[in-house]
């Protein structure tokens, strides 16, 4: 819902329902707010956003995430609405190694879109995570397909060493519906404890 | 046993619950076409590794003051097929 502007309260003025209304509704879908947070406190293979209002014009998702798959790395996904059709999926995108560009595609082969990746069991040190923001404009919209675009980061080299990446990365889900759950999920094994996970809402104007 | 967590922001509800068995079936498919993909992956950069210019051709290119002959362009254009091709190429 978009923002309603308070009135100019003068002195002894009575504040009448509908105007606390408007402050209420303002608070709940008329200004920037997370919807969603959690903190594993012990793995797990999913974290599933549900019953997502369709109160405002666009969601952000933040990630801060390990996995305890027996790796260096592993990539973090993202589904919609919980199809699990591959064929709905494709990414592309980027991420510096060392001095080099990696360009990463994935074309309906897997059944969400990639974010970047994560530490996980292998990575030199045991405290390193991966940091994830996804922007999802206009998930309410049933006109146009949906995508998401997302910036990241993290590192899995020794202390003192290199293994930092920067990712950009962009997905689409092949579907026009309004999108009301979303689904992280590793590429192999589970998030690990201490992994963050938050839903944002981005109000209209 | 994985689980799952579901936030469920309409009702303020955080759950954790094992995957029911549809879960699992999903789970392991993606796992195993990722594991797919992660090994076209490694194929695409062994061909990369085998067709890459050695130093010789790669500063031949790069001072643009010699022809290259035959096999030195075949080298380079397999190589850059290859780099834009990816694993669909046959070589």
């Amino acid at each position: 819902m978009a923002w309603t502007t308070p009135p100019d309260f003068t002195a002894g003025a009575v504040v009448t329902e509908a105007q606390l209304d408007n402050l209420s509704a303002n608070l709940t879908s008329g200004v920037e707010r997370a919807l969603a947070d959690t903190v594993l406190a012990s793995p797990a293979a999913t974290v599933d956003f549900s019953s997502i209002p369709a109160t405002f014009r666009g969601l952000r998702v933040e990630i801060n995430a390990r996995s305890d798959n027996l790796s260096t790395t592993v990539d973090v996904m993202m589904r919609f609405n919980n199809v699990t059709s591959a064929t709905q999926y494709h990414t592309q995108g980027f991420y510096n190694w060392s001095s080099n560009i990696v360009f990463l595609e994935y074309a309906g082969s897997l059944s969400g879109i990639v974010l970047g990746a994560i530490p996980a069991a292998s990575a030199s040190q045991a405290n390193q995570f991966g940091a994830y923001v996804t922007a999802i404009p206009d998930y309410l919209g049933t006109t146009g397909l949906k995508t998401a675009v997302t910036v990241g980061s993290m590192r899995y080299g020794g202390a003192g060493a290199g293994g930092q990446r920067v990712y950009l990365m962009g997905g689409t889900w092949d579907n026009t519906a309004a999108v009301n759950r979303l689904t992280l999920f590793p590429s192999a094994g589970n998030f690990a404890t201490g992994s963050r996970f938050t839903l944002i809402g981005i109000p209209a104007i | 046993m994985a689980h799952k967590v579901t936030l469920d922001i309409e009702n303020g509800t955080a759950a954790r619950t094992p995957l029911d068995a549809q879960e699992e079936e999903v789970r392991a498919e993606h796992e195993a076409a990722y594991r797919e993909h992660l090994a076209a992956e490694e194929r695409r950069h062994a061909l990369l590794a085998r067709l890459r210019p050695d130093a010789d051709l790669a500063a031949k290119v790069a001072a643009h003051d010699e022809p290259l002959s035959d096999n030195e362009r075949d080298r380079l254009l397999r190589w850059l097929a290859a780099s834009a091709l990816g694993d669909t190429l046959e070589v």
